[in-house]
């Protein structure tokens, strides 16, 4: 099964919770692997202890770019009124191709009376596999800065967690998701069969996973709530779960434990598994997997 | 015109936070506009209650094919870079919207002229207003949209003329380390970089620094750590990776104030002047209009 971790606002515990489960995962009964889709700020390796062993990198080139031939190029800037993205503009009477607003759909191409605009394909970033200090074994979808296309990228991490998760007969794919509603977390439920939401009993955590549960239901993928730091000072949400109108699987307490295991670059779990909060969070993982995964 | 760019990598660093109080602070020397272009999640509005006085539709073009001008060619299929056109065995076509980028390809190649301009909307821009001198304009991105990038090309981009009217726009800038951010850094004449003194702060803020030197105007970065203080925090670090550039560094503490201010959605700075936090917000601000 495919379960995501994600959340519409970022900072509400996403990488947190979904380190855990796959740690939790690992350590009791189901073989898995975790995907870090966040690939513009990828963090879930480092969550779950950094990189013990390096299983591959491999890079992936996902993105057109248009470039221009000024040896036959007559300036007579048809080009410039057939870019919808912003990505041509005139310095001095030329026509220049801004790389990272350009999609590659060749409109400028095929308007170009002089035929002196070509296409080339541009490395976006990298996918690599490591098994974890903490002996989870997490692929991760890691952009260069500045890079286009990172749904390309999240779907190919997650081909190459698949063929990983068969080779180590694992039967659970962990993905975190990107924080946000766009393109890596549309591409990181393509497919998925169960979505965990994380949200914090604040509006715009609320308002963000509600986005994020829109096109969960779009994309029919069954979703459920965790309420993490549900015990924040003053919170002016009375009832989050009645809000969401998804099952709920339970509420996990902020205590500083939590800061401390980040640190200390190790899955709470780990670092913590006696604590009120490991507590809480093997019982809402223990339900999940029992009655969710089964 | 000053534009400044609060960015903070990773969610969840007091980005926002950050944005809306500096915000605050210059709109009292001088006419300032906030521009929310974290469009997946906008959330200025939260953080500031702000009056929504106008809200436009964002809209980009999708294909409407005249069934009786068709010839059944085939070029506008061939064509589509993002294969948002399908051809089936009985020359019907089939177009999915999710895929589609909008680019007017299919329009341009069609030898018939039976691909006319249908609209579909993307998202919203929101005009508002707090006080007399903060207006605020807010991109937010539909549900299901996957381009958030192009949403915020043409937050920034449909909006220079208005940009121009005011002395300082603060914009709250997209997490992440992509081309949305890009973007917007490149538009701006100050960085605020945001980070927290965890090892993913420190990770983040390392990714961040990279993707700055890819932006070939000089830009002033001012590195704002929040949540300072925290049991086992990596305060030095970042401090480290700072003046390893000559960067200032603002430290703003953790404190239960800034939750409280949140929950009443007013600015800190308005609502407890006095505190350390509105103390180092009000350095940033010093230090970004200097
Ligand atoms: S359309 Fe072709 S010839 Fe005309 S300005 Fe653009 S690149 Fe040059
Ligand atoms: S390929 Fe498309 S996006 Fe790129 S410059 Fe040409 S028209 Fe613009
Ligand atoms: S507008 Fe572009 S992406 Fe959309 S259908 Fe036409 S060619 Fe394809
Ligand atoms: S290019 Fe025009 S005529 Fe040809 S199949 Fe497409 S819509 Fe029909």
């Amino acid at each position: 099964m495919e379960i995501v971790v994600a959340s519409g606002k970022g900072g509400t515990g996403k990488t947190f919770v979904a380190a855990n489960l796959a740690y939790y995962m690992k350590t009791s009964v189901e073989p898995v692997v975790a995907v870090d889709a966040d690939a513009e700020a990828p963090d879930l390796l480092l969550t779950l202890g950094g990189s013990g062993e390096e299983l591959f990198e491999k890079p992936v080139s996902a993105s057109r770019k248009a470039s221009i031939d000024y040896n036959k190029c007559t300036q007579c800037l048809k080009c410039l009124d057939a870019c919808r993205f912003y990505a041509l503009r005139v310095i001095e009477g030329k026509p220049f191709v801004i790389e990272e607003y350009c999609e590659g759909c060749n409109a400028c191409g095929i308007v170009c009376p002089a035929n002196c605009i070509s296409l080339y394909v541009k490395e976006t970033g990298i996918v690599r596999a490591d098994v974890s200090r903490s002996g989870v074994p997490v692929v991760t979808a890691d952009l260069d800065v500045g890079g286009r296309n990172s749904g390309e990228l999240v779907f190919l991490a997650k081909s190459e967690a698949y063929a990983l998760s068969r080779e180590l007969k694992a039967k659970h794919v962990v993905v975190d998701a990107a924080a946000g509603i766009g393109c890596p977390v549309i591409s990181s439920l393509a497919g998925a069969h169960v979505l965990i939401t994380v949200v914090e009993p604040t509006p715009p955590s609320i308002s963000g996973a509600k986005r994020l549960l829109e096109v969960a239901e779009k994309m029919r993928v069954k979703p459920f709530a965790v309420l993490n730091k549900f015990d924040m000072p003053s919170s002016r949400i009375d009832d989050p779960a009645r809000e969401l109108g998804v099952e709920v699987l339970g509420k996990i307490p902020y205590h500083r434990s939590v800061v401390e295991a980040y640190v200390n670059m190790k899955p709470l779990l780990a670092y913590a598994p006696d604590g009120e909060v490991s507590k809480r969070l093997k019982e809402i993982f223990n339900y999940f997997v029992e009655s969710v995964l089964r | 015109m000053k534009a400044i760019a609060v960015a903070g990598g990773k969610g969840g660093t007091g980005k926002t936070f950050v944005a809306v109080n500096l915000a605050r602070l210059l709109s009292s020397r001088d006419k300032t506009l906030l521009v929310d272009a974290d469009v997946e999640n906008p959330s200025t509005l939260f953080a500031l209650p702000a009056e929504v006085k106008e809200v436009k539709q964002v809209e980009s073009f999708k294909p409407l094919i005249d069934e009786a001008k068709c010839s059944k060619c085939g070029l506008c299929v061939k064509n589509c870079p993002e294969h948002a056109l399908v051809m089936l065995v009985d020359k019907r076509i089939l177009y999915f919207e999710d895929l589609c980028s909008g680019c007017e390809v299919c329009k341009l190649v069609c030898p018939s002229s039976a691909v006319n301009r249908g609209l579909r909307v993307e998202g919203l821009f929101k005009y508002g207003s707090y006080g007399e001198s903060l207006d605020v304009v807010v991109g937010e991105l539909k549900p299901g949209i996957r381009r958030s990038g192009f949403m915020i090309t043409r937050l920034i981009e449909e909006h220079r003329g208005l940009f121009e009217k005011y002395s300082y726009v603060v914009v709250d800038s997209p997490p992440g380390s992509g081309v949305g951010l890009l973007s917007v850094v490149k538009e701006a004449d100050v960085v605020v970089a945001v980070s927290e003194p965890t090892p993913l702060g420190l990770n983040d803020l390392k990714k961040f620094l990279t993707l700055l030197e890819r932006v070939e105007k000089r830009l002033k970065v001012i590195l704002v750590v929040n949540k300072h203080g925290l049991p086992g925090g990596l305060e030095r670090d970042l401090e480290e990776e700072a003046s390893k550039r000559g960067l200032p560094v603002i430290a703003i503490p953790y404190s239960e104030l800034v939750v409280k201010s949140y929950v009443e959605r007013r600015p800190i700075v308005d609502l407890h002047p006095e505190s350390q936090v509105s103390k180092g917000l009000v350095e940033v601000a010093r230090l970004v209009s200097s």
